[in-house]
């Protein structure tokens, strides 16, 4: 979840709150997708900024960091092992393939 | 052997048996009589629903290299044939069994009977299933301690999280013992044949001139590359050493560790999405 300043959101984004106008007049509810028509009414409603749902393609790069994290994690300490630092190689890329 | 008085220590305190289920025990004893056949204990398996459906699943898990589902008992009889059938039987127990043990412990063991099978046949070893069965079952001391042996298995994994040691490590720093030496005895207990129950033994114990030697090098480099791809959970955070000694008995070198790893890797999805439960 991220709070991003109007002109930032995307088409497709999800709200993860409730929107209400700088009035305090509610907008939208949470959970609304966003779409193009709906982002130039709230423009013109004077909302300045939208806190959505992390991005699907963001959450995807999170996980395949955790991942490698992990991985990174399990292997501290195998650089001087040459098998051990091809199964290394291998497995890192097999999580990258995994996420693309 | 010299760890034989810790283990005899430790499995004394182990009031009763981790046990096979009665349908399973009924058919062992089935198997062992003369004159029984393949047949015959295929018939028996096929009349109990329950055993029969955990067997199909277990037979149609990726366990074995079959590429077509496997529908029948009769079908799975024909293509394991007799040896393997004794083998899967108590495998299909143990895996609930390892299931329950603690969360992750099951898919890293199929992941490692899958990286067996597939070791095995590249390296043309016999009987690959019976490996991939071994594979399935190398953990399953680990079992045995988290649900009989309650306090040593606190102890070890206060060890392994505190200073970050290998499960086998930590077994070792405070037992005395290790999950391989718990497992073998188990299933020795449970009957399973030497060439099952030795490789177990030894899956990070490496002794070029023990019995079935090759067979355990194959179980202890599964295992290392089951960690390495990540899938489930044996307990620790960290890779052991490749043996040298068990990848010259296999033939593996360096130009085959990639080739290795991404058919193995093809075989994996299905465990990334994570329903691989017991």
């Amino acid at each position: 979840m991220n709070t991003l300043p109007l002109q930032k959101a995307r088409p497709g984004d999800v709200l993860a709150t409730d929107l209400t106008t700088p009035e305090g007049v509610f907008a939208l509810g949470k959970g609304a997708t966003l779409s193009a028509s709906v982002l130039a009414r709230l423009d013109k409603m004077g909302v300045a900024s939208v806190t959505i749902r992390s991005r699907s393609d963001d959450d995807s790069a999170a996980a395949m960091n955790t991942a490698l994290a992990q991985l990174a994690a399990r292997f501290a300490g195998c650089e001087t092992d040459p098998i051990l630092a091809e199964i290394r190689r291998v497995a890192e890329d097999h999580v990258r393939l995994r996420f693309e | 052997m010299k760890d034989e008085p810790h283990l005899q220590k430790l499995v004394s305190k182990i009031v009763r048996l981790p046990a096979l289920p009665d349908n399973v025990l009924a058919i062992q004893r089935l198997i062992r009589a003369p004159d029984t056949t393949a047949e015959t204990v295929g018939q028996a398996i096929a009349r109990d629903q329950a055993l029969s459906a955990q067997v199909l699943k277990l037979v149609n898990s990726g366990f074995y290299g079959f590429t077509t589902p496997v529908a029948s008992i009769a079908h799975a009889v024909v293509l394991l044939g007799f040896g393997a059938l004794k083998t899967l039987l108590v495998s299909t127990a143990a895996a609930s069994l390892i299931g329950s043990a603690f969360p992750g412990l099951y898919p890293h063991s199929l992941t490692c009977a899958r990286i067996a099978f597939i070791l095995a046949r590249r390296q043309g070893l016999d009987e690959p299933d019976e490996l991939s069965a071994a594979g399935l079952l190398h953990d399953i001391g680990k079992m045995v301690l988290a649900t009989h042996l309650p306090e040593e298995y606190e102890a070890v994994k206060k060890a392994v999280h505190e200073r970050n040691l290998l499960f086998m490590d930590a077994e070792t720093a405070t037992m005395g013992v290790t999950h391989a030496d718990l497992g073998a005895w188990l299933l020795a207990q449970w009957r399973l044949p030497a060439q099952t129950v030795e490789p177990i033994r030894r899956h990070h114990a490496f002794d070029p001139d023990a019995p079935f030697a090759e067979r355990a090098a194959a179980l202890h480099l599964a295992d290392i590359l089951a960690r390495a791809e990540g899938v489930g959970d044996p307990g620790d955070s960290r890779i052991p050493r490749p043996d040298p000694r068990a990848l010259a008995a296999l033939g593996i070198g360096l130009p085959d560790i990639r080739p290795l790893m991404d058919e193995a890797f093809d075989q994996l999805t299905d465990l990334y999405s994570g329903d691989a439960a017991a």
